[in-house]
């Protein structure tokens, strides 16, 4: 639901409320909600003076459990952060509130944003808000359930390979992940360093694109910034040319009521004048062992630093330096944590670094060529977000199982490209799924734009 | 790929863990069942390509080396689980 009232106090009491009234989702580890009271009383009265306003005046942000704010508790939803509190603010909580947006709380997520479910969280699941008993998808859950409850406009989060677009379109609301180098990423905790990138969940999409112009751009703790050339507003009367992943459509792990809504809407589109061309993705089934042992040797390293020294957990009654380091680690980190740290560790280790990391390096190369050799030919692509709509928050899964669920979302991690989720369905049992569509570097933009016209053509019908 | 216990054992050794019996069983199984998956990738010649190392298209972009302000000796032992000011204290490391 979108979040009503007139003056910052009072829609930030229904946000609260509405949080509240939702707390058995789980949506939040935390609520600011004195803070955001207070800021809200101090914005209502800023505009009553006729104080010059920022340009996320008044709007209402969650934040991940992964990006810092300084004062405030931050744990990544694990045990080895246990009573880490901020020291200083990351660059997008810096934006964001220098530009008057009122932060209302910290998200629940997936232990260190590895998960596509939320069902790794040290503080237990996140409930979608749809449907009983449903998972949110991951790692932002909280993220889109606090989208979903109406506790917030906006929920900035992170996806390292869908963590942002796959629980938006399991629950319903919009999803966008800029290109990777776009929004700085300093403040955030690190996962898979070359793949990791904020990104937002809303429903509004010009909020989205003014919270995106606020909190991106050059900042001197992120080297791998760049200044993107992409300021100017996009629009075109030029019917688009759109690129159907034929493959994508085809496979066998996807609900044929998914294929049948894609289909469909591409004729949609193709009625009032786009062209479709349909391409086949030859790498399409590397992607998941691609991305699992780059993201997981990333994570293997960003994640040494947590050995209980100088922040966190520490375990006690250790006999050396080395024996707490271990037990630290292995009371502090969760399974799928420990999964991923033995599998990076294995594929830098001696021996195997050429047959496992050095490959899938190779092969990101193919993955990201090939997928910009389509981009050269079409405005934008379009894949599914994931193979089905959200499972029970009970179902039984393998590991394996689990990453495969990723086939479509870390395409554009994998690339780095901007991607968006845009909620266009729901099934028979009134479960949400997205359409997933992927732009050109740094032509955020454009995709903005072609988001907004395939969105209200859906809506005319 | 096998994951013998001599295998997770060394891994255990390199990433600073130390499981439980039944937790080395049921990871090492799931490793065995990831490492089954990734063995995809020896299905593609990639003879010649160059491995994909940086995502940025340009040069990262390093600030200025000059001073700033940094954490003082409170802010940065604020979250330390033991500490004897300005240190971090950790379990003893030399032997007598």
């Amino acid at each position: 639901m979108a979040l009503k009232g007139t003056t910052c106090v009072e829609r930030t009491r229904i946000a609260l409320a509405n949080a509240e009234q939702h707390r058995d989702r789980n949506a939040f580890v935390e609520l600011f909600a004195e803070e955001a009271l207070q800021r809200a009383q101090v914005l209502d009265k800023k505009k009553s003076e006729g104080g010059s306003l920022g340009a996320l005046f008044g709007v209402i942000v969650s934040i991940k459990d992964v990006i810092a704010y300084q004062g405030h508790s931050l744990t990544a939803c694990s045990k080895i952060l246990d009573g880490f509190r901020s020291v200083y603010s990351a660059t997008v909580v810096e934006r964001l509130l220098e530009a008057d947006a009122i932060i209302i709380g910290r998200t629940n997520c997936d232990e260190f944003a590895m998960g596509s479910d939320n069902r790794t969280s040290i503080y237990g699941p996140v409930k979608n808000a749809i449907g009983n008993n449903k998972i949110p998808g991951g790692s932002s859950g909280g993220a889109a359930v606090s989208v979903q409850v109406g506790a917030c406009d906006v929920a900035v989060a992170s996806d390292t390979g869908g963590s942002v677009r796959q629980p938006a379109g399991l629950c319903g609301v919009v999803g966008f992940k800029p290109t990777y180098g776009t929004i700085s990423r300093h403040g955030l905790i690190a996962y898979g360093s070359s793949f990791d990138q904020i990104g937002l969940l809303g429903y509004d999409l010009s909020q989205l694109e003014m919270v995106f112009e606020v909190i991106k751009g050059r900042d001197d703790h992120d080297a791998t910034l760049i200044d993107t050339p992409d300021h100017t507003p996009f629009a075109t009367d030029e019917p688009p040319r759109i690129g159907l992943m034929q493959n994508a459509l085809e496979h066998k792990s996807l609900d044929p009521h998914i294929k049948e809504s894609i289909q469909k809407l591409t004729g949609d589109l193709q009625s009032n004048g786009a062209s479709v061309e349909t391409f086949a993705f030859e790498f399409l089934d590397y992607v998941i062992p691609t991305y699992y042992v780059l993201a997981s040797a990333e994570a293997s390293s960003n994640l040494s630093r947590y050995d209980g020294v100088r922040y966190g957990y520490r375990a006690e009654e250790a006999e050396s330096l080395d024996d707490m380091y271990r037990k630290t680690r292995t009371v502090g980190f969760g399974d799928e944590v420990k999964r991923r740290i033995l599998l990076g560790t294995f594929v830098l280790s001696y021996g195997y670094y050429d047959q496992y990391f050095g490959k899938a390096q190779q092969v990101r190369r193919l993955i990201r060529d090939e997928l910009q050799v389509q981009l050269d030919r079409y405005d934008y692509l379009i894949l599914p977000m994931s193979p089905s709509v959200a499972w029970g928050i009970d179902e039984v899964k393998s590991p394996v199982e689990l990453y495969l669920a990723d086939i479509y979302s870390v395409l554009a991690n994998l690339a780095g490209l901007p991607a968006m989720s845009l909620p266009l369905w729901t099934n028979k049992s009134g479960m949400p799924y997205g359409l997933q569509i992927l732009g050109a570097p740094f032509q955020e933009k454009k995709l903005l734009f072609h988001a907004r016209e395939i969105m209200s053509s859906h809506e005319k019908r | 790929m096998k994951v013998d216990e001599a295998l997770i054992l060394n891994l255990e050794k390199l990433a600073r863990l130390s499981l439980e019996a039944d937790e080395r069983v049921r990871l090492s199984a799931d490793l065995e069942e990831i490492l089954q998956m990734v063995a995809k990738l020896e299905e593609l010649n990639l003879e010649g390509v160059e491995p994909l190392r940086h995502m940025s298209p340009v040069k990262h972009q390093v600030r200025q080396d000059k001073e700033e302000a940094h954490l003082t000796i409170e802010e940065a032992l604020q979250n330390a689980p033991k500490y004897d000011k300005p240190f971090f204290t950790v379990p003893k490391v030399i032997k007598r």
